[in-house]
């Protein structure tokens, strides 16, 4: 844990308590938090709950031994980020849920036929070419992804695989030659790998770069946020984080399109079209801004890969429909 | 009691190495690196996974059950040796 950070957990547990549902909780992964803090009230804990921490249990006790086999057949440098770096940084480390391990190694093809020959077998295809097909060891529910650059905001340049090397130091999870990002570098890709997914969508993901950064580290976080060219990303991340779980006023974008974060819930599906929106408008460069908004738009309209033409045009429709429908009821 | 299990006095330790478990309330989610299989212990099997998790001995976990689930303690000793038999059959614990 974090020592310098008790006030962050204070107010973790006040956003975990007031969250509407289970919906909620899924969405802004809260789940093994409010099981903890249900148990610890002495209220009962719903079966989702539990099934989610047996789940959590299971992926928690296999982490050890599947990092050490990874490590053991990969000759490259193999840096570790989010998951179960991140958990050791959290108060309760069993409540921060992850599904699978990301690794930073720069030369991914090598690793990944290095993980098959030693028995790791290739589930699905990558989605997105940030990084190499998922591999699982059978009977492990957990998949390992293999990345030169994580997953980063579009039209903001990625750091280079060199870069990202430089900035790392033996891993949390005390594994032999295996690293892991200093905080304040971890701090702004988690950021940035975040946004990506969705703009200030889930407070799972700002509890991460606040659990992980010490004022120490705050400095040095804001000056790579520079260098890399998101120093805007980064400014609108920390103050959102200041404002949620600090003493800070809540940030333009916490009264408006990222509104959901304050009061626990999910967001709308008018609000999470109105954030990809905002996304670049508050990230990007400003010369980047109209290109940023312009291929937001495109994404919000155009077809996603496993549906037909038909299918889009339904989704859509009902978008239209249910502006104010939450996100998780409107993809049921 | 069974020869597997210790004597009332022998110091019953859970193995350190290739085991790693997790407790989720009242239940312990394990896996035995050794043979690659994951373990769930419910109930009292809890309370007695925890207590050989610090080392402990054969009479203790039989006061500790019969203190808890308020139970004779025949039954406490006959419960005690049959997780204690599976724990060693299974390789768990510290030799």
């Amino acid at each position: 844990m974090n020592p310098e950070t008790p006030q962050l957990w204070s107010k973790v547990d006040g956003l975990v308590a007031q969250a509407p549902g289970l919906a909620a909780l899924r969405h802004h992964r809260f789940e093994l938090l409010a099981a903890r803090q249900r148990r610890t009230r002495g209220l009962p804990v719903d079966p989702l709950l539990r099934s989610a921490e047996r789940l959590a249990a299971v992926r928690s006790v296999s982490v050890r031994q599947l990092l050490t086999m990874i490590r053991s057949a990969v000759d490259h440098p193999l840096v570790l980020m989010k998951g179960p770096e991140v958990a050791e940084c959290y108060q309760f480390p069993q409540c921060r849920p992850f599904g699978d391990l990301d690794i930073v190694t720069p030369d991914v093809d090598a690793a990944f036929a290095a993980l098959v020959r030693a028995g790791f077998t290739e589930i699905g295809i990558s989605d997105a070419g940030h990084h190499a097909p998922p591999l699982v060891w059978p009977g492990v529910p957990l998949k390992v992804e293999l990345h030169s650059a994580p997953k980063y905001v579009a039209r903001l340049p990625v750091p280079s695989t060199e870069e990202l090397l430089s900035l790392t130091r033996p891993s949390l999870t005390g594994i032999d030659g295996l690293a892991g990002f200093v905080p304040s570098a971890h701090a702004v890709l988690l950021a940035a790998h975040a946004w990506a997914h969705g703009p200030l969508e889930r407070l799972g993901q700002l509890v991460d770069i606040a659990a992980v950064l010490s004022e120490d580290d705050a400095g040095r976080a804001d000056e790579i946020a520079r260098d890399w060219g998101c120093r805007r990303l980064w400014r609108v991340t920390r103050v959102a984080i200041d404002a949620l779980f600090g003493d800070g006023a809540p940030s333009v974008p916490l009264r408006t399109w990222a509104r959901h974060l304050t009061g626990s819930r999910e967001p709308l599906v008018a609000e999470r079209s109105l954030a990809r929106l905002a996304g670049p408008v508050w990230a990007l460069p400003r010369r980047r801004i109209p290109a940023g908004v312009g291929d937001e738009l495109l994404r919000i309209v155009q077809r996603c890969e496993w549906e037909t033409r038909d299918d889009q045009l339904l989704r859509s429709r009902q978008a239209l429909r249910h502006p104010f429908t939450p996100v998780s009821e409107f993809r049921a | 009691m069974t020869n597997n299990t210790g004597g009332d006095n022998m110091t019953l330790c859970l193995r350190k190495e290739d085991l790693d478990w997790r407790e989720i309330d009242d239940e312990i989610v394990a896996l035995d690196g050794r043979e690659a299989t994951y373990l769930a212990v419910q109930g009292s099997g809890t309370l007695v996974w925890r207590l050989l998790a610090t080392s402990t001995t054969r009479e203790h976990l039989i006061e500790a059950l019969v203190e808890t689930y308020d139970i004779d303690a025949t039954r406490a000793e006959a419960d005690i040796d049959a997780f204690i038999g599976t724990l060693n059959d299974r390789g768990l614990l510290a030799s």
